[in-house]
């Protein structure tokens, strides 16, 4: 039964990351180098795949020991981008040499997540532990809020609230936490009006091109999609079809009944974690860690899919194991091989 | 760990790919037809088929003035891309020496020979922001009187329209009725493929017959008479 949530989450990990290749060769097959981002794509998976491996068959007692040091080098690095990263669409959150760019909040997720769990599983006070792990957050939101990705401080953010309310924090705390996460949300839409744009056509759709092209990508897909590679709507209208609006591409592509495969994958991947996260013979920190992994990769893809569905104002968010971006997926593949490592702690105790 | 918190962020989270699945569904379902609709209206564009005007000829039925199709090579600088320094070479290969800067009305290149379209295929395939259009062109047999009688042609939406003389007095007979056809275009203005409709095929215009022969034609233009 462990081994099998182990292979589970390999399997659903391999199987979403072919819908994604699937995805960015019909998000290109109209344009100059249908192959080209594909091809990368492909790479970055070998990558992942090699990543995940590896980082599972480190000791999750490695990972706990060296888990402040590994979050230091990734927070030093993400800190950085102002001074020597490239701007892209207005962020700045690469670092770029030559053809190869790097999106260090994307890698760092892992690392992040790492931190949080060596902070909230110290043997301190309760109150020291949450002060603590409501700083070190900040401290990171403040490095990612200044490139500025809205999208992946959210991602932090809502992953430090959910571990420290499945870690049994008060509540009092949570909602003063949440407080700071509205005052947070509305400064930033203070300092950036396009945000407080995305929310007004959220609430009136059919002032909002975005959505409508959204929608229509998908509706075009059907139940069963257009053929592969005649993604037209995508190729033609959607904003960043393989990247932001990869689902409504996916869509387009193999249809309701494929994205609805693509749900229960994703579906699948959070439960084989979640189980993990749940079996008392587990050391606390590796089911924290389990969790905090099934509760990124969850809330990224169920805020993109929403997004996808013109449930939700647009956030920019990739949708995990399926958008084209290395740094995205190496960082999963980073994410998952320590979650599967945490699993095999629980092996390596018996 | 706190199991029943975790558990009630796992039913959020049920609950949540619940509503992306219905929601979903619906699109491929019940709101498919109108969104679509929405969609044609965004980006279905109907356009003219040219007519082949009609030919004018002499009593004997000698051809004086006739269409001839040809097609014309225009660079779409509207798109989301240029036109890229192996596709500019390739052209340059194909064409010899080409102005690139040419305004957006005028092609690149008119009057495409077959071998010439068979060549250009494979950069339009590769999405090169290029585009074929045929038109008519009005031809003239060698004659001063029928030059000067004949009258011209303008070219609107694609269609050619009698301005003078005989094109002019004949111009319900000769014009015929332009088709239609229809295509999706994208957000830059290229055509999206496998896109075309045809709404309706074009009409060929009518040949005019002359009561003269071309030489009473060129002999009463010399002699000055009203023909």
């Amino acid at each position: 039964m462990k081994m099998s949530l182990r292979g589970t989450v390999i399997f659903s990990m391999i199987l979403l990351t072919f819908f994604g290749l699937l995805t960015i060769l019909s998000s290109q097959s109209e344009t100059h180098a249908p192959y080209y981002l594909f091809l990368r794509q492909l790479l970055s998976f070998g990558a992942a795949v090699g990543l995940m491996f590896l980082c599972g068959t480190i000791p999750f007692a490695f990972f706990r020991r060296n888990g402040l040091l590994l979050a230091g080098i990734s927070f030093l690095a993400v800190l950085g981008l102002p001074f020597l990263g490239s701007r892209i669409n207005g962020m700045c959150g690469w670092f770029r040499y030559g053809d190869f760019s790097l999106q260090p909040t994307e890698i760092a997720k892992a690392f992040f997540l790492l931190g949080l769990v060596v902070i909230l599983k110290h043997s301190g006070k309760e109150s020291y532990r949450f002060f603590a792990g409501l700083g070190y957050t900040l401290c990171w939101i403040g490095a990612i809020v200044i490139q500025p990705d809205f999208g992946t401080s959210f991602i932090y953010f809502s992953l430090f609230l959910t571990l420290i309310f499945i870690t049994g924090i008060r509540w009092r705390w949570l909602i003063g936490c949440a407080l700071l996460a509205a005052g947070g949300a509305a400064a930033f839409i203070h300092l950036h009006p396009y945000a407080g744009k995305r929310l007004t056509a959220f609430l009136n759709p059919a002032s909002s091109w975005h959505l409508q092209q959204l929608e229509l990508a998908s509706a075009r897909g059907g139940w069963f999609g257009s053929k592969i590679g005649q993604a037209l709507w995508s190729n033609a209208y959607v904003p960043l079809p393989y990247n932001d609006s990869a689902y409504a591409t996916l869509t387009e592509t193999i249809g309701f009944a494929g994205a609805l495969l693509v749900l229960v994958l994703f579906a699948v991947l959070l439960g084989a974690l979640s189980c993990i996260a749940m079996q008392k013979e587990v050391p606390p920190a590796a089911r924290l860690f389990t969790a905090g992994c099934a509760m990124i990769i969850g809330i990224q893809t169920l805020l993109h899919i929403g997004v996808n569905l013109s449930l939700l104002p647009p956030t920019g968010l990739t949708l995990p194991l399926i958008s084209y971006g290395g740094s995205s997926l190496v960082g999963c593949g980073i994410l998952l091989g320590i979650a599967l490592s945490a699993a095999k702690d629980k092996v390596a105790e018996k | 760990m706190n199991t029943a918190r975790f558990c009630v962020i796992l039913f959020f989270f049920g609950a949540a790919f619940i509503c992306c699945a219905v929601k979903g569904c619906r699109l491929a379902g019940p709101d498919r037809e109108k969104i679509l609709a929405r969609g044609e209206k965004i980006a279905r564009v109907w356009r003219h088929l040219p007519a082949r005007r009609g030919r004018i000829l002499d009593k004997n039925g000698k051809v004086l003035v006739w269409s001839e199709l040809y097609c014309d090579l225009h660079y779409n600088k509207s798109g989301a891309y240029e036109l890229s320094e192996d596709e500019q070479q390739t052209l340059i290969e194909l064409f010899g020496k080409i102005d690139f800067d040419v305004p957006p009305s005028k092609p690149l290149r008119r009057h495409l020979r077959p071998d010439e379209l068979i060549a250009l295929e494979e950069l339009l395939q590769k999405g090169a922001p290029l585009r074929i259009l045929v038109r008519h062109e009005r031809l003239l047999c060698d004659s001063d009187a029928v030059r000067t009688l004949a009258g011209k042609t303008e070219l609107r939406n694609n269609v050619q329209y009698g301005i003078s003389g005989w094109e002019l007095q004949n111009e319900l007979l000769l014009r015929g009725v332009p088709g239609r056809y229809s295509v999706l275009i994208d957000r830059f203005g290229n055509y999206m493929p496998k896109s075309f409709k045809l709404g309706s095929p074009p009409s060929d215009g009518k040949d005019l017959k002359l009561p003269e022969t071309l030489e009473e034609i060129e002999q009463k233009f010399k002699e000055g008479k009203e023909l």
